[in-house]
């Protein structure tokens, strides 16, 4: 639930509930204030009625038809003593209305001095119906909390969205944030105080965020560097030490031995410091590339290789086709797909090589394998256990596709391998 | 031949001093940029290998200076960075060859040769031992004048083995220098051996001695003593 609409309902719920309770009081004071003025209304009519009956005293007995809203009723002397004024609500049925009607009545007592008779004597006064009164009072709330309520809805629309735009800013920027691009991102300044210092809180958390990622991604590049000069120099011992003629055999197994872990290690370290390189983008310089010949050049580097397995190389390569691009990523990349066909071929077996508008196709032929294709990819992936091969080729082509927006295609049936890179 | 080498990785600098003078080549060394800069300014060298990361200074430096002095030494740069743009602008400066760390001492070696092959003015497209003669510019081997074919692969490796005669040439090495990191090891080493036999056959069948020498387990020997 977005903020607004949190804040908006709490509000209106909050309105609503002191809304009603601000409507029952007003109810409960407008009918007592209503009844209280009624009463001293009553009161008079009380005064004038008892002038006029002094004034008339042979008149008592048809003071009801009169007056219908006054009653009479001759009580003893006893009652009469007893008796003071009091008002009470009381339903009465009238001629005009089937159902009763409420009245508010006042009982006072009379006493006829000419006769020495006593009376309870009863004035009526039509009430105010509180029906009506409580259901226009829950109106006028109902419409008040809908003005409210309309307003709200286009002042949250108009000003809110306006006064919480540079959050909103702000916050599509942090969405987008990429720490692999070099942009840090910049903040307008704001007339509101805790946005502005939102918006430089977050400004040093990407900055330093930015700071982390670059000497994490610098340091995997610094060690292979770093590498790079022991293991010359145990590269160039073993060298020196074969031009010892005085070596034994099992001397120069140990050295055999030396020298194949040390290469595997060089590789393996190149291999990290070129993925490490793709990830910071330093091949980022363009070039155009015309992919037609270079693939011709790398099938080449493979040809004691495919001679050895006596493959058959079918090339369907249209004359220089160019792509955008980085030269030595390409380089890299078509060499590590011919590789790849190279190396996971069979004895007597084919790689079919394409290039056509903007794409390379390469298929070949392999061990039939009856897994899915996720542990294809774990064959692959699992090669750094294996012999010589240090099994990142296919984390290369992977980055190097991923960072150039290359569309990159598997598929296999059977036997066969097919490889698609599609160039931007 | 006299050699600079500026370097301040002193395993790696005695490693080089080490194989460079069995060619008896006069090596001199500079260990920090500043030491690089007095003795590139004072002597005369044939060949300068340096390093680019050097405590005072970068190496790329020092190349721009011998340009500047117009000195025409071979300049071999030697780096642990394998950057493009640190070998671009080597070359640029005037370098004559780039090495990654790490690196054989034959291929250095080999690098030296024929830096200095390119640079000096005489004999520079030839290469006469005993009754062999290696045409660089026809990329042919010549024996007793009678002109042999050989393979690109060939040519290169006899190259490679004359310009290190007489030592063992590491297998890897050999293969590293004719393929590149484009062939896994285990079957480079096949290659070879099919390359070497065949080398061997042409050789002897048009007369040449038998220089060519398997040492167990680690590589060859271009023997010619």
């Amino acid at each position: 639930m977005k903020l607004l609409e949190v804040t908006l309902r709490n509000f209106l719920l909050i309105l609503f509930s002191v809304l009603t309770v601000w409507a029952i009081l007003l109810y409960i004071f407008l009918s007592s204030s209503i009844t209280a003025n009624q009463d001293s209304q009553l009161e008079e009519r009380k005064k004038t009625l008892i002038e006029f009956l002094n004034q008339n005293r042979d008149q008592i007995g048809r003071i009801s038809q009169m007056d219908t809203n006054v009653g009479l009723r001759e009580v003893n002397v006893l009652t009469y003593s007893t008796m003071l004024d009091t008002f009470k609500d009381t339903l009465l049925s009238t001629k005009v209305s089937s159902n009763p009607i409420k009245f508010r009545q006042l009982t006072t007592r009379y006493r006829n001095p000419d006769t020495n008779s006593h009376y309870q004597l009863s004035i009526y006064s039509q009430k105010v119906d509180d029906n009506i009164l409580f259901k226009n009072l829950i109106l006028g709330v109902v419409l008040f909390f809908f003005g409210i309520l309309i307003f709200l809805y286009f002042f949250n629309k108009l000003m809110l969205t306006k006064i919480w735009k540079p959050f909103e800013l702000t916050l599509s920027k942090l969405k987008n944030f990429d720490l692999q691009k070099h942009d840090i991102i910049e903040y307008e300044p704001t007339s509101i105080l805790e946005f502005n210092e939102l918006n430089k809180a977050v400004e040093n958390l990407t900055i330093k965020s930015k700071k982390a990622f670059e000497s994490q991604k610098h340091f995997v590049e610094n060690t292979s560097h770093e590498i790079q000069t022991p293991l010359a120099v145990i590269k160039n011992k073993i060298e020196l030490a074969f031009q010892n003629p005085e070596l034994t055999e099992s001397n120069i197994k140990i050295l055999l031995e030396i020298n194949e872990a040390a290469n595997k290690l060089s590789k393996m370290n190149k291999t990290l410091l070129l993925l490490s390189r793709i990830e910071n983008n330093q091949y980022v310089e363009q070039h155009d590339v015309n992919i037609s010949s270079l693939t011709r050049k790398i099938l080449g580097y493979f040809e004691d290789k495919i001679d050895a397995k006596r493959l058959i190389i079918n090339q369907d390569i249209a004359p220089s086709i160019h792509v955008k691009g980085n030269k030595l990523m390409l380089e890299i990349l078509i060499t590590n797909l011919i590789k790849n066909a190279v190396y996971h071929n069979i004895e007597d077996g084919f790689i079919d090589v394409r290039v056509i508008n903007n794409m390379l196709v390469i298929k070949n032929s392999g061990e039939e394998i009856n897994n899915s294709q996720e542990n294809f990819f774990k064959r692959y992936n699992s090669g750094i256990k294996e012999s010589s091969s240090t099994g990142l080729g296919l984390s290369i082509i992977n980055k190097i596709c991923d960072v150039n927006n290359y569309k990159l295609n598997f598929h296999f049936f059977k036997s066969t391998y097919l490889m698609e890179v599609e160039f931007a | 031949m006299k050699i600079l080498i500026i370097e301040d990785e002193l395993s790696i600098l005695k490693n080089i001093r080490e194989y460079l003078e069995k060619e008896d080549y006069i090596c001199e060394q500079a260990t920090t940029f500043a030491e690089g800069m007095d003795k590139i300014t004072v002597y005369e060298y044939d060949c300068i290998l340096v390093d680019i990361n050097l405590p005072g200074g970068n190496g790329l430096k020092l190349v721009e200076k011998l340009k500047d002095l117009n000195k025409l030494e071979g300049v071999i740069i030697i780096s642990a960075k394998d950057s493009v743009e640190d070998k671009i602008a080597g070359l640029e400066l005037g370098a004559d060859d780039y090495l990654t760390k790490p690196f054989h001492l034959s291929e250095l070696n080999a690098r030296i040769k024929s830096v200095y092959r390119r640079k000096s003015f005489s004999g520079a497209n030839q290469y006469t031992l005993n009754n062999l003669t290696l045409d660089y510019s026809e990329k042919l081997l010549r024996i007793n004048d009678l002109p042999i074919k050989l393979t690109k692969t060939e040519f290169a490796l006899l190259q490679y083995l004359i310009a290190n005669k007489n030592r063992v040439i590491p297998k890897d090495s050999i293969a590293e220098h004719l393929y590149g990191d484009h062939i896994d090891q285990a079957d480079s080493y096949d290659f070879l051996y099919s390359h070497i036999k065949n080398l061997k056959k042409k050789m002897i069948e048009n007369g040449s001695r038998d220089y060519i020498k398997s040492v167990y387990g680690m590589g060859y020997k271009f023997e010619t003593d």
